[in-house]
């Protein structure tokens, strides 16, 4: 197809939306229930796509769509609500956001952080579309250059960074809580040769621990206790004030802009890799090329830009591997992809010879549904601010209830909630006792595939490890993964503190 | 999170609590086939579902052990050792007791409730008490409260304990929900009596109320027939809102 017949589709579709007062009806409802999904703690974008897919059964291929990518739009974008209102991250792609939201929320400027959140994913996703369109063919090349030596070595560079990020203590108990959450990954019965690891002869844990559960155990239930037991504050409220960020400051912050959404199109590019790790590391990179680091984590705005331009970014990301290979970059990508077949639509590469305008619907609506979000979430907010009136008292029961029924509706097993319970009984000790939950939770998301792409790899190389350094790309990222645990360690610390204190001498 | 000083402490016992965890998932790993033959399969070492859970268990011992020798250095041992001898006569706080009133209904709803009372039952029960309990931010009351939703549960665990529901739902296929909806009212009343002449924990007692019967209200409808889940257990008043819904209809 050439330019102008794609612009002319696209247009197209744009058009067929636009002037459709149902479609617009859909679009709007769908992304508003993905924001109140993505808001709510332990209704996640996965469970929202999840529990919408069976709704748009009886819908057309168009309209279905349409309803699917609003929720999953709007629930990308509305977990930055529990982040900065109450500190429940609603997805753990907005966990990041948590960490300069929730204290700009405590500052009284709520209402701003909503409004560059708002903005901020926005923009991410407009460049996820715009990559969907004109680089799918580019990214996917690249992404088709990965093998199993750099999935592994990615997978555990996202464990590392995030433990090494998130960790309030010791940067070790970061990291252990990574490999804790691996270990709840490897649960189950092994992909490769199906025998059965740790399940302690429940034949409920041989099919894995599922991530919901795990997700919203360790992020609702800590939450719900520290709340209630210490009777917390979980945020002033304050007046909003100007809920949309000022011109200023979007002009202000475009290269963090450009930078966060790059990062979330290229690892949602990546199989398998979703938004919480494309937020994470967007974060990471902008606290260590910014030249106030330590304004991270006090409600600073780049964090805030960082993270959420880059998990909204990542759903276009995510689109590229799904349409051109028929491969999920992340969990609401897979529940899509079940969504789609259903639907038959067979996402790969014979999908451009057999719908070659596919790829542009699926744009025209991911722009639609991203100004619909940008609509919704700025007249949305203010109403959200209300929610800090409510005294936890009368609330975090309800968030009780609704992870309750959130863990429980997408597999539709009691087990969940009996995983849950204590999972968050756990991750309750461990964040009193200084272990970050993030990496747990990265660690459970990303163990399966660091396992299966870690064997994989090396019945490749015959055993060998030598590709991990023949490898440019691999090699590259085992230098960074080095140099993160390096540059970790207290002995590297006391080195830079004496040659910085002999420097400032000198 | 604890202050420094006593998270040094708690390093201490958690950093070997940690490093037991990883032994035992060492342990468990070397069960695992490595180089046998497993389902007819010859195995390499590199392709033995053993190779990741090394690589873990390692991982977790080899940090433990890192925040152990931390935890050494900067005084946790004795922070521990003291920690010990302050404990003689332990008695539980305010906060021990906040701490039970939030894992007496969670565990009890989730383990025993949920699965054998009718969804809508199970949460207002579980919501009148919980939202009750910390609304009224009465350290007094909270403790008669939980005794008496305690007792409750207990009654409840006795009935399941023992298979008696089973016997009684053979006589009457709602009858445990009519217990459940008793058990409601019970606490309800106890509640009414234990503020009584109390304005303003009235006006609370009307809010928890409220929201109460307005969480399942809503919650049910949505996750039933708009979201089409099915849900844990459908008793009495799931079956009377699907009466009423394809009335409606």
């Amino acid at each position: 197809m050439d330019v102008l017949h794609s612009l002319s589709a696209f247009l197209g579709y744009l058009g067929g939306i636009v002037t459709s007062p149902s479609t617009l009806l859909l679009l709007f409802g769908s992304t508003i229930l993905g924001i109140v999904f993505g808001a709510l703690p332990g209704l996640t974008a996965t469970l929202g796509v999840a529990l919408l897919t069976t709704l748009t059964y009886s819908l057309d291929t168009g309209p279905a769509l349409v309803s699917l990518l609003g929720i999953y739009v709007g629930a990308v974008y509305g977990g930055s609500y529990g982040s900065i209102m109450i500190n429940i991250p609603g997805t753990a792609a907005a966990a990041a956001t948590a960490l300069d939201g929730y204290p700009k929320a405590l500052r009284g400027e709520a209402g701003v952080a909503l409004g560059l959140t708002t903005t901020a994913s926005f923009l991410g996703t407009m460049v996820g579309m715009f990559f969907v369109v004109v680089f799918t063919p580019i990214i996917s090349f690249l992404a088709l250059q990965f093998t199993s030596f750099e999935f592994f070595l990615l997978a555990f560079f996202g464990i590392l960074i995030s433990g090494s990020i998130s960790t309030p203590d010791l940067v070790q108990k970061g990291w252990l809580a990574g490999f804790f959450g691996l270990f709840l990954a490897v649960v189950g019965r092994d992909p490769l040769q199906f025998y059965p690891r740790f399940t302690l002869g429940f034949p409920q844990l041989e099919g894995g621990i599922e991530v919901v559960p795990v997700l919203i155990g360790a992020f609702g239930i800590p939450q719900i206790i520290q709340v209630l037991k210490d009777r917390f504050v979980t945020a002033q409220a304050q007046q909003v004030g100007r809920v949309i960020p000022s011109w200023n400051k979007i002009v202000h912050n475009i290269p963090h802009i450009v930078r966060s959404a790059l990062i979330g199109v290229g690892i949602g590019a990546v199989p398998g890799i979703g938004e919480d790790i494309a937020a994470w590391v967007s974060y990471g990179t902008a606290k260590n090329t910014s030249r106030h680091p330590e304004a991270f984590g006090t409600g600073c705005d780049e964090g805030i830009i960082a993270s959420e331009t880059a998990n909204n970014a990542c759903i276009g990301g995510a689109m590229i591997p799904l349409l051109s290979l028929g491969i999920p970059g992340s969990p609401p990508a897979a529940m899509l992809l079940g969504a789609l077949l259903l639907h038959g639509i067979a996402p790969g590469p014979m999908l451009h010879v057999e719908q070659p305008t596919f790829v542009f619907q699926v744009s025209a609506i991911l722009l639609m549904a991203s100004a619909a979000m940008y609509i919704s979430g700025i007249l949305l907010a203010p109403q959200v601010v209300k929610l800090l009136r409510v005294p936890p008292a009368l609330f975090m029961p309800i968030v009780a209830v609704l992870c309750l029924i959130g863990s429980y509706a997408l597999g539709l097993k009691i087990f969940n909630l009996y995983l849950m319970v204590p999972i968050g009984i756990i991750a309750y000790y461990m964040g009193e006792l200084g272990y970050p939950i993030p990496p747990l939770v990265i660690g459970v998301i990303l163990g399966t595939m660091a396992d299966e792409n870690l064997r994989r790899a090396l019945m490749v190389s015959q055993g060998s490890f030598l590709p991990f350094i023949t490898r440019p790309v691999a090699l590259l990222l085992l230098i960074v993964i080095l140099l993160t645990v390096i540059t970790s360690t207290s002995t590297f610390k006391t080195w830079k503190a004496r040659w910085q204190a002999q420097r400032s001498r000198s | 999170m604890l202050d420094k000083s006593k998270l040094r402490g708690a390093d201490f016992i958690t950093s070997i609590g940690l490093i037991v965890f990883g032994i035992w998932v060492l342990f468990q790993t070397f069960q695992m086939p490595m180089k046998d033959t497993y389902g007819g399969v010859i195995n390499v070492w590199y392709v033995s579902p053993a190779l990741f859970p090394l690589f873990i268990g390692t991982g977790i011992i080899l940090l433990a052990i890192n925040i152990l020798i931390h935890s050494l250095k900067t005084g946790g041992l004795q922070v521990f050792r003291e920690a010990l001898n302050s404990k003689k006569g332990i008695r539980l706080s305010e906060k021990g007791y906040r701490f039970l009133a939030i894992l007496v209904p969670l565990l009890s709803l989730v383990y025993m409730n949920l699965p054998r009372i009718d969804f809508f039952l199970s949460i207002l029960l579980f919501l009148l008490f919980f939202i009750s309990v910390f609304y009224f931010d009465d350290f007094p009351l909270l403790k008669k409260l939980l005794a008496f939703y305690s007792v409750e549960m207990g009654v409840l665990f006795l009935l399941f304990l023992t298979g008696i529901d089973t016997f009684l739902r053979k006589g009457f296929r709602y009858s445990i929900d009519i217990l459940a909806l008793g058990l409601i009212a019970a606490l309800y009343i106890f509640i009414r009596i234990s503020i009584k002449g109390q304005e303003e924990y009235s006006r609370k007692l009307r809010h928890a109320l409220i929201i109460s019967v307005l969480t399942p209200l809503i919650l049910v409808p949505v996750f039933r027939f708009f979201l089409r889940v099915p849900l844990p257990k459908e008793g009495g008043i799931v079956d009377l809102l699907f009466i009423l819904y394809y009335a409606i209809r």
